[in-house]
């Protein structure tokens, strides 16, 4: 069976007046009907740049190699129009920054409404109307709003607004970029609620770009850890969960902050991203990792098999198979 | 350090502030009173010297426009604000300007709140070309110097950079580094780490407590993450639809929420396990809007404890073993 | 500092936003088009500034025969009073450009800063002087512009002043509107928070956003001016004869298209069409390229 979107060797450069951004290097993944992928890693490592890269809105400095196969069609290769076509209806997106994704002098009922009419020019008012408050209200808020300007709403707001723009045509793909990040626990669960709804009821599959583990283990089903550009790990969730395979994996998942425990450190991974307009030569986390051996600092590793999961780790595969050790999993 | 920890630096008695609400003028017509947003509808709290008071709570409960008002950002629609037993919501304009190097504000969004036209050492700097500290060899020193404290490093290189040339995390350093530049004695921190990741977030709190205990600062820290709020504060106030519905101690607070809202709070944080999906109580029932409150206790719409009295009868935030809590639960009479 | 590793992009020795600039015009589409406007801007500024060294004949004398066809020595023809046609085309290029700036010039000078001030204040002075604005928006520009060059009669300053009141609203307006969604913005509101004064919010954080888009609106503008300083000329009511001036030339020459003397009219018409289309192709490009959000992390 033919996955619902394959992304293939998919490489994206930034052409900078200094020298040229790696931002996403050689990475692959798929999403089959119905999935929800979790594509995490710490800020600034591609998250974005990949999740924009699939609806073709990478800015003009950006260089892109590869393939993102959408229902079999390569939307690298598709015409403008046609794109235009797929985004909203087929795939939409939820973008990272609520406050400069909302057009300040566009009512917020402005922004559905140009929305439904670039899909379905002959909507009439009244059907608009319908269609942006029940969306409006699927993330709580008050129809009655609708006459508000981007300002006049509070942060969380605004990126409820946003979620409700993207869920408003049911896609059947959602690209889902930070969604929860200035939300409040409890409105978070509710809005998880609903993309739980629109996945089981209309099918919808959906990419979540996020740097929140919690969130993660609550909604998808496959994770992709991406690390400086390079796909470190993928796999399903429960075993990622319970067993990383990468270092850096296992090091993020440990510094997720608890609030059910006593103690009131917080762990963070030492040291910082590369500059990746320089990235260090073989495996990127090496300066970080507490593994590291000669041949990561040479060499590239490969991507290898490993139970089923995908991991680019000299731990693993080839002659050396020493691993990390198995017996500790993440915080519970 | 030990007796000023007693004094109270900043205090907000019964403080509101309703945005009046944009209607068709067809409509205006036939209505004789404006709809409003009551953002924030009568809420007290101090702040000692020192300290630094957590505010969580729902999403457009209120936090960030109570921050907005208590530096008078925007003007209350009534209540008092008293800094330093000065009442800042009766300056003059001229005199608030000049008092403001006293209290700042770190923005929601650390990309909005830089001016993208402006290099980022300027911006640090302009601060005190606005209040005139220094000559401006001296201020160039002193934002090095600061640039150096919150690790954007190298400094020099740094202070000619735009804010688009800047990732989030640094950028959110830069905000940071503006609101201390003039030594103010009071900061808001407004979701100052919400758009980071765990990692680059450790770090920043780390930077923020520092400088706190360097200057002598005291915070007001807005946030919905309630483990930077477990880390970082001393008190938190819980904010529900404009309301404060509990004032704790962070310990007590984390051991023991009263409020419903808290309780339900506390509960839904995810939790990092995929095995244990949903097992949350999550209220039922719609988000009510500060456009039409709820009668009685506004939470009661979404209260899995509401009883009679609770749609009758608004609760007043009352001393509950050592504790400020408003819910009928816990009112004696 | 500066990569080496990329020679392409590092080390450009034009300063960052024009080295910026050209590799956007070798990129996409609306590059070119900036690209090909540019050109054609240059070549009608080099015109301007060098007219006396390469016209070959005085534009305000005979310098042969009445109506000569284009041939060799008259490549462009010579009028019915013996002008040669093409010293006329390249002299034209002076009073088209100087009126046009000028006009532009007074219109920026005070239609900017009353909408940055007006935008900046809001309330009633906004909702007057906004409807006063618009008022003379709505108003047909060239009739506006007769009217008030018929009152205050020929002269490049006069006919300078009344272009420029037809389009001190389009600044006004293109100015006041940004300034009202900027004044919302965060980080005009960090200005606040930081103690600074209102002027100093109006020139430091507020005019350099606004400061782009303005840019098109001038180049837009001077191509308007360009066309309505034409149609003045052209009903007589611009520069009097014999200073070279395509409009007028335009004029003339349409008496005579009747009996099959086009030249007159068509190279001072394709020199009209080509400094507009230049000033038109390179404000949209600059529109695409000065926009902060292009090419940045959206
Ligand atoms: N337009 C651009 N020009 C140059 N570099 C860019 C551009 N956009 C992004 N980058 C760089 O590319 C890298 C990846 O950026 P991206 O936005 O994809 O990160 P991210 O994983 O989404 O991070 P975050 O969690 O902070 O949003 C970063 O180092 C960033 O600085
Ligand atoms: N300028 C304004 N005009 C009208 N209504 C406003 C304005 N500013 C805020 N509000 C409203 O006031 C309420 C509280 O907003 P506020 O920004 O204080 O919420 P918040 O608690 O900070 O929420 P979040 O966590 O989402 O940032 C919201 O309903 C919001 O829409
Ligand atoms: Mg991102
Ligand atoms: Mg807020």
């Amino acid at each position: 069976m033919m996955a619902l979107l394959e992304i293939k060797n998919l490489s994206i450069d930034y052409l900078t007046r200094n020298g040229t951004v790696k931002a996403v290097d050689d990475i692959s993944f798929s999403v089959e009907a119905r999935d929800s992928i979790g594509l995490v890693g710490e800020s600034g490592c591609g998250k974005s740049t990949t999740g924009t890269a699939i609806l073709g809105l990478l800015p003009p400095n950006a260089r892109v190699s590869g393939s993102i196969l959408f229902k079999g069609r390569d939307l690298l290769k598709i015409s403008n129009e046609e794109l235009r076509k797929v985004r909203g209806k087929d795939i939409s997106m939820i973008f990272q920054d609520p406050m400069t994704s909302l057009d300040p002098i566009m009512r917020i009922r402005d922004h559905f409404f140009e929305l439904l009419r670039a899909h379905y020019p002959k909507m009439d008012e009244n059907e608009m109307k319908k269609i942006s408050s029940e969306a409006l209200k699927s993330v709580g808020i008050e129809p009655s709003r609708l006459n508000n300007y981007p300002f006049e709403f509070s942060g969380g707001m605004r990126q409820r607004t946003m979620i409700a723009l993207a869920i408003a045509l049911q896609p059947s793909m959602l690209i889902a970029d930070e969604p929860t990040t200035s939300l409040d626990v409890v409105i978070q669960e509710q809005i998880l609620e609903v993309l739980r709804d629109l996945k089981k009821t209309k099918n919808m599959s959906m990419v979540l770009i996020t740097h929140d583990l919690g969130v993660v283990a609550e909604l998808v089903n496959k994770v992709v850890v991406m690390y400086a550009g390079h796909l470190a790990e993928s796999g399903d969730v429960y075993s990622i969960y319970e067993k990383p395979l990468h270092p850096y994996t296992k090091a993020l998942l440990e510094s997720i902050p608890n609030v059910k425990l006593e103690d009131r450190e917080l762990r963070y991974i030492p040291g910082s991203l590369p500059d990746l307009k320089n990235p260090p030569k073989g495996c990127r986390y090496w300066p970080r990792c507490p593994y590291v051996k000669d041949i990561c600092k040479r060499e590239t590793p490969p991507t290898v098999e490993v139970d089923g999961r995908k991991v680019k780790c000299w731990l693993y595969g080839g002659e050396i198979n020493a691993g990390i050790d198995k017996t500790s999993s993440a915080v519970s | 350090m030990q007796v000023s920890t007693k004094q109270v630096l900043l205090s907000v008695e019964n403080l509101k502030k309703y945005f009046p609400l944009k209607i068709p003028w067809t409509q205006a017509l036939l209505k004789r009173e404006r709809p409003t947003v009551k953002a924030i509808d009568d809420i007290s709290f101090n702040i000692k010297k020192g300290e630094t008071l957590g505010l969580v709570g729902e999403s457009g409960s209120g936090k960030t426009t109570t921050g907005r008002v208590i530096i008078r950002l925007i003007e209350p629609t009534s209540g008092r604000i008293l800094f330093d037993k000065k009442d800042i919501s009766k300056l003059s304009k001229e005199n608030l300007r000049r008092a403001r190097k006293d209290f700042q504000m770190i923005f929601q969004d650390p990309m909005a709140s830089l001016n993208p036209y402006m290099r980022i050492g300027k911006t640090v700097s302009h601060p005190l070309e606005i209040h005139k500290i220094g000559t401006p060899a001296e201020r160039k020193e002193k934002v090095l110097s600061l640039f150096e404290k919150v690790n954007l490093i190298p400094a020099k290189e740094f202070f000619n950079r735009f804010p688009r040339q800047l990732s989030g995390g640094q950028r959110q350093r830069v905000v940071i580094a503006r609101a201390v530049v003039t030594n103010p004695k009071f900061i808001v921190a407004d979701e100052a780490t919400a758009m980071l990741d765990v990692s680059v977030r450790s770090q920043i709190l780390k930077l923020m407590i520092d400088i706190k205990e360097d200057l002598g600062l005291t915070y007001l820290f807005i946030t919905h993450d309630l483990a930077s709020a477990k880390y970082i504060c001393d008190r938190i106030a819980v904010m529900y639809l404009g309301k404060i519905v509990e004032i704790a101690k962070t310990s007590d607070l984390f051991k023991e929420p009263l409020h419903p809202y808290t309780r339900i709070l506390m509960g839904a944080v995810p939790i990092p396990d995929p095995k244990l999906k949903r097992s949350k109580i999550i209220p039922k029932g719609e988000i009510p809007s500060p456009i039409n409150v709820p009668s009685g206790c506004r939470f009661h719409t979404r209260c899995p404890y509401a009883t009679k009295i609770c749609s009758e009868e608004e609760p007043e935030l009352v001393e509950h073993q050592g504790r400020l809590v408003a819910c009928h639960l816990f009112d004696k009479k | 500092m500066a990569n080496t590793t990329n020679t392409n992009y590092g080390n450009q020795m034009l300063s960052s936003r024009i080295g910026r600039g050209f590799r956007q015009l070798m990129g996409d589409s609306s590059g070119v088009m900036t690209f090909i406007g540019l050109i054609l801007l240059s070549l009608f500024v080099l015109m301007a500034i060098f007219a006396p060294y390469i016209s070959p004949y005085s534009p305000v004398e005979p310098s042969g025969a009445p109506l000569l066809s284009p041939q060799w020595g008259h490549i462009m023809g010579t009028t019915n009073l013996g002008y040669d046609v093409f010293s006329r085309f390249i002299w034209g290029s002076r009073m088209a450009l100087l009126i046009a700036v000028i006009a532009t010039s007074i219109a920026a000078f005070i239609g900017i800063p009353t909408g940055l001030l007006v935008g900046y204040a809001g309330g009633v002075t906004d909702r007057i002087v906004t409807m006063i604005m618009d008022s003379v928006y709505t108003f047909p520009g060239l009739i506006l512009a007769i009217a008030i060059a018929a009152m205050l009669g020929p002269g490049v300053l006069n006919i300078s002043l009344s272009i420029a009141v037809v389009y001190i609203p389009t600044y006004y307006r293109v100015i006041r509107s940004q300034v009202s969604t900027i004044k919302s913005e965060l980080y005009v509101e960090g200005a606040r928070s930081i103690g600074a004064k209102n002027m100093t919010i109006i020139g430091k954080y507020i005019l350099p956003n606004v400061l782009p888009s303005t840019i098109v609106v001038l180049s837009m503008n001077i191509a308007d001016a360009v066309m309505t300083e034409a149609g003045l000329s052209f009903l007589g009511l611009g520069i009097p004869p014999p200073v070279p001036d395509w409009g007028y030339d335009l004029a003339k020459g349409q008496q005579f298209l009747l009996q099959n003397d086009w030249w007159m009219v068509v190279f001072p018409g394709i020199a009209i069409i080509l400094l507009v289309l230049g000033f038109s192709m390179f404000a949209e490009g600059m529109d695409e390229y000065l926009n902060p959000n292009i090419g940045e992390k959206r």
